[in-house]
């Protein structure tokens, strides 16, 4: 749909400025009590979310197609909207009408995207929700993983031979919602197919000038640590870690609009600290959900998850992607296993005390970053 | 902010609960757990227990947090009573007695004197408007006290959402304290819920080394147990090791449980190596660095591509990436593809397999083609693995019980009638059997022992389709069939076998 600009009424300049900027994006517009979509994503998303179609004057002879939603139940269109693979901007108004004279300033203050959802009822709360950037230069690659939900950030470099399959692996580990991607890496259509084939992610490309490799961008606002957790060190041999953690990094600020306080640090692993699992060994031992209808039940996990917590049932998934090989490490663990299983009273008392405690992760990212 | 107290207060609890532990893993996480007591006494002081739902209206900020907001909070609700008191307190020092406190919208609270008593003025009254029988002054204390009462509503709610972004800001700049302690909480309650699952199902603790053997007694598929009959999984035992065990051969018909045999063994390692109790009644395993599996490929045929080709880029995968420190499954590769080149293939993998100098990974291979089974001679590290079949006059039973040895039976024919297949097709199916054996008979009196493998591998391949009609088979609904689609069904299968 074409519109005259110029001849538009003064706030719906504004709105087509603003549109113009988050042109992938759904426009979420605030008047008042509402959030209004004009013209071409009023069209789409009255049919998406089947909600009445009207008209707005907006200055033209005809009127702007326009649909809204209620500010108190947005959540539940965002939500809908998202699920059907589509990215929504958020304009607010920033000034208080009762204080500003004329039209009051409005902006962007975040666009929700598959692998950024923070809202609980679109999350699996047993479950991470990953974004993943994945940087292709040349044969290699660079892969930053990040759940905005829980603060989650890692990072690692394929380097090896036979790298696809590896980069494969790193995917089926973390199952991202979302991949935001180089152009080398969006252009290599057959490996992107085997991408989509698998789990069929929104990809998102963003230009290789955001995947740099100075470190300086990423150095201050995080804690980089290695599989020890020890501070990082050798980023000179990480360039393309480094690469992949800026992309997602910028692309993180571009849509949350804020810092994320609670993503602050950034564990840099290698591939080799866990046990490797192919994509077809991970699916054909049906470790996490079912070959056949992608459920939980009859899987490894659902046998195995008696967590108390949101928590415990996201590490538990975790754990059960990334096996250990370190064989002190795997006793450790054992041992602890071995100390509750053994001491009923001390299990009881831990187990009577964690089904008190909530969502801690998620309760942080809700209250101190919206 | 409330619920992340309530969860958060629970963890000096947690705390104590865990001082007395033993193994490090447990000490070092009750070392590390941060009770974080600062955070939740400061929202236990500050935020009611109950607040509203927006955080811009008021009424979330406790009294006694903050004496400003206590005052102004006092003055909106006891406003008037300030007023009273005022009046009374200015009658009393000024000995005024028709002194009077009153309000309009346009000047606000004054202080009304008739002109009688207009000498008796102490100079602290300011006057503000002078009315035919009196005047009206103010005062610095009744300017005050106005302030806090006119729009004190709006004040608390401003004052309160200041404070509250406040305390947010306290605590955001612990966000680090509450992510670690809430990392440690999950990790206790993943420990602990292992523990549980080793209580409910009866696993036992693996010994882990590096020793490059995988050792299990009565091993079971921790899912499938799960799905059947209590008691009624059938237990095995497993052995791969470094030397004379690397790989296993493992024939015996389709649907005798092979894959589930295989898949156990895996998930067993793998359960091992996430540090979680497994189900067997021992289990000593050397980690592995790497697990594959090949295992069937109906899932990829929507790619487009062949399944035989799929087939092979998985095991090409395999033979570049597995290590000696791999354990690999391989379940019927070479199915994709004729006999001959399935059988050449496979063999030739499962040298490659074996041979320390190529990979010499621990594998679990599963196979029809019976031929493989001399390679146990021939291979030093090869070992033969059947699944034991209990033959009861025409039918079998699959005891599901891994034994030693090769078998050359395929029970095609059997698992077709096991499977449902007409009698009529079975009867039919034996009959060509018998013809096909009887040829292959006559041919070997003819011809080498080359030519008797290349016709024992197609007539596997028939046997093969056998199965493969019977699974066909299996997933008809007879309850939802037309006696037309019934028939069509019949038509088909013949197709098949011809």
């Amino acid at each position: 749909m074409t519109v005259k600009v110029e001849e538009l009424s003064p706030m719906m300049q504004c709105y087509m400025e603003k549109k113009e900027e988050y042109k992938d994006c759904i426009l979420f517009y605030r008047l008042g009590d509402f959030y209004e979509m004009f013209f071409d994503d009023a069209i789409l998303a009255s049919r998406e979310l089947e909600i009445t179609l009207t008209g707005r004057a907006c200055g033209l002879e005809e009127k702007a197609p326009m649909c809204g939603v209620p500010f108190h139940a947005v959540d539940i269109y965002i939500s809908r909207l998202i699920n059907k693979g589509y990215k929504v901007a958020i304009c607010e108004q920033l000034e208080d009408p009762k204080t500003t004279k004329g039209m009051v300033k409005r902006d962007v203050i975040r666009v929700v995207t598959p692998g950024t959802v923070i809202e609980s009822n679109m999350l699996d709360e047993k479950k991470n929700n990953y974004i993943m950037s994945v940087v292709k230069k040349g044969l290699y690659f660079g892969v930053s993983v990040c759940d905005v939900s829980t603060g989650d950030f890692y990072a690692t470099q394929i380097v090896e031979d036979n790298n696809f399959f590896k980069l494969l692996d790193e995917i089926a580990r973390y199952m991202p919602a979302e991949l935001v991607v180089n152009p080398m890496m969006k252009n290599s259509e057959v490996e992107l197919n085997q991408i989509k084939d698998r789990l069929n992610p929104c990809i998102t490309e963003v230009p290789d000038v955001d995947f740099s490799e100075e470190i300086d961008l990423i150095k201050n606002l995080y804690n980089i640590e290695d599989n020890q957790g020890r501070t990082f060190k050798e980023f000179d041999k990480h360039l393309l870690c480094i690469a992949a953690i800026n992309g997602l990094n910028k692309y993180l600020s571009d849509t949350q609009k804020i810092k994320l306080e609670h993503i602050n640090t950034i564990k840099i692993y290698e591939t080799t600290k866990y046990m490797a699992l192919d994509i077809n060994a991970r699916r054909n031992l049906e470790l996490i959900e079912r070959m056949r209808d992608k459920s939980k039940k009859g899987t490894l996990l659902w046998v195995l998850d008696k967590t108390s917590t949101s928590m415990g049932g996201r590490m538990l998934r975790r754990w059960i992607n990334d096996p250990l090989v370190d064989t002190k490490e795997i006793n450790e663990r054992l041992n602890a296993v071995k100390e509750f299983k053994e001491n009923i009273i001390l299990r009881g008392d831990v187990l009577e005390s964690l089904k008190k405690v909530y969502d801690i992760e998620r309760l942080v990212r809700k209250n101190f970053l919206w | 902010m409330i619920s992340l107290k309530t969860s958060l207060s629970n963890l000096p609890e947690l705390k104590s609960i865990l001082s007395n532990t033993k193994s490090k893993m447990l000490s070092n996480l009750y070392e590390n757990l941060d009770e974080l007591k600062d955070i939740t006494e400061l929202i236990e002081k500050a935020i009611i227990d109950d607040p509203p739902i927006t955080i811009k209206e008021g009424g979330i900020i406790k009294s006694g947090y903050n004496k400003e907001l206590d005052e102004y909070k006092k003055a909106s609700i006891e406003g008037k009573s300030w007023i009273v008191n005022i009046e009374a307190k200015e009658r009393q020092a000024t000995g005024i007695k028709n002194l009077k406190v009153g309000y309009t919208k346009v000047f606000g609270y004054y202080i009304e004197v008739t002109k009688s008593f207009l000498s008796q003025v102490p100079d602290r009254f300011i006057r503000k408007q002078t009315l035919t029988g009196c005047e009206r002054y103010i005062t610095e204390e009744l300017k005050e006290i106005e302030d806090k009462v006119l729009g004190a509503e709006e004040k608390v709610i401003n004052l309160e959402y200041e404070e509250f972004t406040k305390i947010r800001e306290m605590i955001s700049r612990q966000i680090e304290r509450i992510q670690k302690a809430s990392n440690i909480v999950a990790t206790i309650d993943v420990l602990s819920n292992f523990a549980v699952v080793a209580d409910d199902y009866e696993y036992i603790m693996p010994e882990i080394n590096n020793e490059d053997v995988i050792d299990i007694k009565d091993g079971r598929h921790p899912v499938v147990e799960r799905m059947v009959d209590r008691g009624s999984f059938v237990e095995n035992d497993t052995i791969l090791n470094q030397t004379e065990d690397r790989l296993s051969i493992i024939t015996g018909p389709n649907m005798a449980g092979k894959s589930t045999y295989m898949r156990q063994v895996a998930l067993i390692t793998l359960m091992a190596q996430i540090g979680c109790f497994v189900p067997a009644s021992y289990a000593k395993i050397g980690v592995v660095d790497k697990i594959f599996t090949r295992v069937g490929a109906s899932d990829d045929l929507s790619m487009g591509q062949s399944t035989f080709m799929v087939e092979m880029i998985e095991v090409a995968t395999i033979l570049k990436e597995a290590t000696n420190k791999s354990l690999v499954i391989l379940d019927e590769i070479g199915r994709g593809t004729s006999t001959y080149d399935g059988l050449s293939i496979a063999w030739a993998v499962a040298e490659y397999m074996v041979n320390p100098e190529t990979i010499g990974c621990k594998t679990l291979f599963a196979t029809h083609y019976h031929e493989l089974t001399s390679l146990e001679e021939k291979i030093e590290g090869i070992k033969n693995y059947q699944i034991a079949v209990k033959e009861q006059g025409d039918d079998i039973v699959f005891l599901r019980k891994i034994i030693s040895g090769g078998t050359d039976e395929s029970y095609g024919v059997h698992v077709a009638k096991l499977a449902g297949v007409p009698k009529k097709v079975l009867s039919r199916s034996n009959e060509i059997l018998k013809t096909l054996e009887k040829k292959v008979r006559i041919k070997e009196k003819q011809e080498e022992k080359e030519m008797k493998k290349q016709v024992n591998g197609q007539l596997d391949m028939y046997n093969y389709k056998l199965a493969d009609i019977a699974t066909e088979f299996n997933k008809i609904d007879v309850n939802q069939l037309t006696p037309i689609e019934a028939l069509n069904v019949i038509v088909k299968m013949k197709e098949k076998l011809k």
